[in-house]
């Protein structure tokens, strides 16, 4: 059985960056200690561990000349107009020092 | 001629307008007025685009200068992940609320030029997370076969448009089973095509290395119609699989296969009684007509969906990393930037989407990451091995699509466990890789009311073409 504990679902949502209620926090914590339960049957099967390049899933990053760039402009207003918060050209949020 | 859009299917389509029996704009226009109409119970689309009838007018003038092919005026429904230019696209999530594409994904660019129309965007379980359409912000899509139950998830406003008359055929995602689950809930045809065979840019990422874009048709001819436009290399998407690549893997093709059947994986507890009945009279079907049925044995698939519930949360925490309040849709300010992120996602993320990034969040976690993640990764590499050599006792593997028929609103909603156990079947296709089709095999009555029930076919990487002949002589059962 895994314990997920409070201070747990606190720092999970922490790391998640998820503002959470208590009682959404007290559903969550039951429900990830039954998935997490239920995930653990992995540890029954003998598996030893792929090399990294033999592994599934691992993204292998698929190199090329910098060239053909788009024209100045061309993108600038659709993709500053999908930000809720936006000055001219600029995407806009709080200051952080 | 009259349109009856209960009868048409792509293949038909495609020859009425060839013929000119009628146009592409009346074409869309009796789809769209059905679907509009059937839509108000159904819950399938979210929005109908405006611009439906001058993208069929452009099709009628394909017709007209003999540029047109098979998908050239088909209605097509297009689910709620998968970017369209300039038209709203949210993945049924709060989050997004009246975030506009940007680009055309690579797929709807194919499909633009192949000139198919497009009629509007499609339910979804929120961020292609569930097997019910029951997590969208957007309320839940009923199943056409009984309004009482769902449509299967996370494709499911795609699979029933499609069911509905609402359109010849949709664009759905699979992660884990999204399109063939409600393919085979709805009593339509679902394809997950092999990993890197349809490109992904554009189709917004819930796990990268399980995520592939894939048809919802009413028939298997009309799935590979669409998968032969929507497939092949694109180098904006750089696990898409260079063609050359994937020729070296297609198999010749055969009158007869050898299907396999992994015994202890399929008739198993908790997979319902009719299913297996069902599953049981397929093959026998299948036998008759000259295949052989084979057991065959795959050890380790019966971890598949542990694997697949460490793996796909443990990409998806990372991949909605980017839903933070500043670029896309939704804000909701806080006092100082922090606050901005977690006020956002607290209000924007609903329950299983928070649910599964805190899951990701705490395998991926110094201290738990290889006792999970590295598991996992371990053992999908194990499942892996056990496709290739099944597939050499085998041509292909046939299973049930889903262990139960579809279920009740509300049935499983309060304990994501049991939906996650409704995945059993189709999630190991994602883990290996490989191509799967759920096509209809038949009906079971509940309460009344018929349900249809699907079976499906895993094939070696790239061989869809096999999973499209045996999926031929399977619907003419």
């Amino acid at each position: 059985m895994t314990k997920i504990t409070k201070e747990d679902v606190n720092k999970l949502t922490e790391l998640s960056r998820i503002e959470m209620t208590d009682t959404e926090k007290d559903e969550v914590q039951k429900d990830l200690e039954s998935i997490l339960g239920y995930v653990s049957e992995l540890r029954e099967v003998v598996a030893e561990e792929p090399p990294v390049e033999d592994r599934i899933g691992m993204l292998k990053n698929v190199m090329r000349e910098d060239e053909d760039p788009h024209t100045e402009r061309t993108y600038t207003e659709e993709v500053v107009a999908s930000a809720p918060n936006s000055q001219g050209d600029y995407i806009k949020v709080k200051k952080i020092l | 001629m009259e349109i009856n859009v209960h009868e048409l299917i792509i293949e038909k389509a495609h020859k009425h307008l060839l013929g000119g029996d009628f146009t592409a704009v009346e074409l869309a226009e009796a789809v769209l007025k059905n679907a509009e109409s059937k839509n108000k119970k159904m819950n399938a689309y979210l929005e109908f685009y405006d611009d439906v009838k001058d993208q069929a007018e452009e099709a009628d003038q394909m017709f007209k200068k003999g540029t047109a092919g098979m998908l050239t005026g088909i209605p097509f429904a297009i689910k709620d992940c998968i970017l369209v230019h300039g038209k709203t696209a949210t993945a049924s999530s709060k989050i997004l609320e009246g975030y506009t594409a940007t680009y055309d994904a690579t797929a709807i660019k194919k499909l633009k030029k192949a000139g198919a129309v497009l009629l509007g965007r499609a339910n979804m379980d929120e961020f292609a997370m569930g097997g019910s359409t029951e997590n969208s912000s957007n309320g839940v899509t009923k199943n056409p076969h009984d309004l009482e139950r769902v449509p299967g998830g996370s494709s499911g406003g795609s699979a029933a448009a499609v069911a509905m008359d609402g359109a010849l055929a949709a664009l759905g995602s699979d992660t884990g089973g999204s399109i063939r689950q409600p393919g085979s809930f709805c009593g339509v045809v679902g394809l997950k095509p092999t990993y890197g065979a349809v490109s992904r840019y554009g189709l917004m990422a819930m796990a990268s290395s399980l995520d592939q874009i894939g048809p919802i048709t009413k028939t298997v001819a009309g799935a590979e119609a669409v998968f032969d436009v929507i497939s092949g290399h694109d180098k904006m998407d750089s696990t898409s699989v260079p063609e050359e690549v994937a020729e070296k893997c297609k198999k010749e093709k055969k009158k007869k296969y050898t299907i396999g059947v992994p015994a202890d994986f399929v008739y198993a507890e908790g997979v319902d009684e009719d299913v297996i009945v069902n599953f049981k009279e397929s093959l026998q079907y299948l036998k008759k007509l000259g295949h052989t049925i084979k057991e065959i044995s795959l050890p380790n698939l019966k971890y598949s969906l542990a694997a697949y519930y460490v793996i796909m949360p443990a990409e998806a925490s990372t991949n909605l990393a980017r839903f933070d309040g500043v670029r896309f849709g939704l804000l909701e300010e806080g006092n100082n930037l922090l606050e901005d992120y977690e006020k956002t996602r607290g209000v924007g993320f609903g329950k299983e989407v928070r649910r599964r990034i805190m899951l990701g969040t705490y395998v991926l976690s110094s201290g738990y990451y290889d006792a999970y993640y590295n598991k996992a990764v371990a053992v999908r590499n194990v499942i892996q091995n056990d496709f290739k050599k099944a597939f050499k006792e085998a041509d292909m593997i046939a299973t049930p699509t889903s262990p139960v028929p579809a279920f009740k609103i509300g049935e499983k909603s309060g304990d994501p466990l049991s939906m996650y156990l409704a995945d059993i079947f189709t999630v190991p296709a994602n883990l290996a890789g490989v191509p799967a089709i759920s096509v209809p095999s038949g009906t079971t009555v509940r309460e009344g009311k018929k349900l249809p029930l699907g079976m499906q076919f895993f094939a070696p990487h790239f061989n869809e073409k096999m999973l499209f002949a045996i999926g031929k002589e399977l619907e003419k059962k």
